[in-house]
């Protein structure tokens, strides 16, 4: 496990949701579960801008070369 | 031409120059070894077969998969797709860093994007997915089996291969192309182990009457002793299809996949996967995907009333079977007639008479396709 360092205001607060709410045990649960959900959006995000490449007229030329020589098009 | 899943094509395949520069610094990147039936998923994942899955899930997909049988995003999906490691191959990998996926001698098989690095509960998994933490069933144990971490992150090929059976092995974006040019707007999926018998050329000309075209899709890779030899299973359907339908009403091409055996869920996984080679309907027979006494008769078929609407038409078949005394093939639904009057396809008798040399009863299978299974050398897997 890891510590960082946040401002002690900051803590307060924290510390105040995570003990009126019923689904976090500590305060380090909480911050920890939503500092896991923005890095895994920022992170999915990053990946998804990464498209996937799209496919052009020249490869749909060679799927259909193939297709011939495969004997699945005339 | 029905939206792939999630309405994105994934296409994750490096052209050939690229593919070439991720070989020359492989070597200098850290790697994990992944074993044959990985080495499918991860050229499924590519060509868009698990689309629009773009790689090996992180743990918000993988828990809200097992959990709510979607994706984070809220999109249908079934079963996770996840890359185990064990400890040391976890402390070597970095979040945002690269790593190669080899194969078991060590080729480049594709590169992956680390994007998390997350523990499992492995019973919580069973229970949800398979619906029983008994190691004796197969999936489970598969799942048993794995190492503590999992990996996830996108992926791109370097190794677009297609051995074996180069020339059965069409990708979504091909099988596409091609119901498009032969001007099929509704296609039937058809997912098979086996070699063809009369119940099941039932199940498809049923399905063809409404439909376009038909696609027989058989699952390769990874079998029990006893179960058929792909290239028998390619050879009898080859033969059924080119003597028995139309030319240009049927065509077959392979799924290269392991089967989990997770019944219902792996039939809405089989549902999808067709979903992306551009089918409209899909044929789920009784028992579907499943093993043992797992899961109910017709829980595979009712896992579709649950789920979100895939967009595709879910053809739902009783068991099927010639009757005697209608003299043609039917169901429970068609035919009145006792049990006696009724030849089902006994999986028994047929491998049976198969590796003594005879021909199966006509009943049952088509002399012609008993034929061409006898004449191959291996007929069943050891
Ligand atoms: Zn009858």
């Amino acid at each position: 496990m890891a510590q960082l360092n946040i401002p002690d205001e900051l803590k307060e607060k924290l510390d105040k949701i995570a003990g009126d709410s019923d689904e976090f045990s500590s305060t380090d649960d909480y911050v920890t579960y939503v500092l896991k959900q923005i890095a895994d959006k920022k992170l999915k995000s990053a990946e998804d801008e990464k498209q996937s490449e799209v496919y052009s007229k020249e490869d749909e030329a060679k799927i259909k070369e193939r297709l011939k020589n495969l004997g699945y098009l005339d | 031409m029905i939206d792939p899943h999630g309405n994105i094509l994934v296409n994750r395949v490096l052209k050939e120059e690229d593919a070439n520069k991720w070989r020359e610094k492989a070597s200098n990147l850290p790697q994990i070894k992944i074993g044959e039936e990985q080495v499918k998923d991860v050229k499924n994942i590519a060509r868009g077969v698990y689309s629009p899955l773009k790689g090996f899930m992180n743990q918000a997909d993988f828990e809200s998969v097992v959990k709510n049988m979607t994706l984070a995003d809220g999109t249908v999906w079934p079963i996770p797709f996840v890359l185990d490691i064990d400890e040391k191959t976890k402390s070597d990998l970095g979040i945002g860093e690269q790593v190669i996926l080899a194969d078991e001698d060590g080729n480049p098989i594709a590169v992956m994007n680390v994007r998390d690095l997350y523990q499992y509960d492995e019973k919580d998994v069973a229970q949800n997915v398979f619906k029983t933490t008994e190691e004796a069933h197969p999936g489970v144990k598969m799942l048993y089996d794995m190492d503590d971490w999992l990996v996830g992150g996108g992926i791109e090929l370097i190794d677009n291969s297609k051995d074996p059976f180069q020339e059965y092995n069409l990708d979504p974006s091909e099988t596409r192309t091609l119901f498009k040019e032969k001007g099929w707007k509704t296609v039937a999926g058809f997912q098979t182990r086996n070699t063809p018998h009369k119940a099941h050329e039932y199940l498809q000309r049923c399905a063809l009457e409404i439909t376009d075209g038909l696609f027989v899709n058989p699952v390769i890779g990874k079998k029990k002793s006893g179960d058929f030899e792909d290239q028998v299973i390619l050879d009898s359907y080859q033969h059924l299809l080119s003597e028995f339908f139309p030319k240009n009403r049927a065509v077959m091409s392979i799924l290269p996949l392991a089967m989990r055996y997770a019944g219902p869920r792996e039939a809405v996984l089989h549902a999808i996967i067709r979903k992306n080679y551009g089918c409209t309907h899909f044929i789920v027979g009784r028992d579907h995907a499943g093993v043992g006494d797992y899961y109910g008769t017709f829980e595979a078929q009712e896992i579709f009333d649950t789920i979100e609407d895939l967009g595709m038409d879910i053809l739902k078949f009783e068991h099927s079977f010639y009757c005697r005394k209608c003299g043609g093939m039917g169901t429970a639904k068609t035919c009145p007639h006792d049990k006696e009057d009724q030849v089902g396809p006994s999986g028994t008798i047929i491998r049976d008479m198969l590796s003594k040399g005879e021909l199966v009863p006509e009943d049952i299978m088509r002399p012609e396709i008993s034929e061409t299974i006898i004449k191959s050398d291996n007929i069943f897997v050891e």
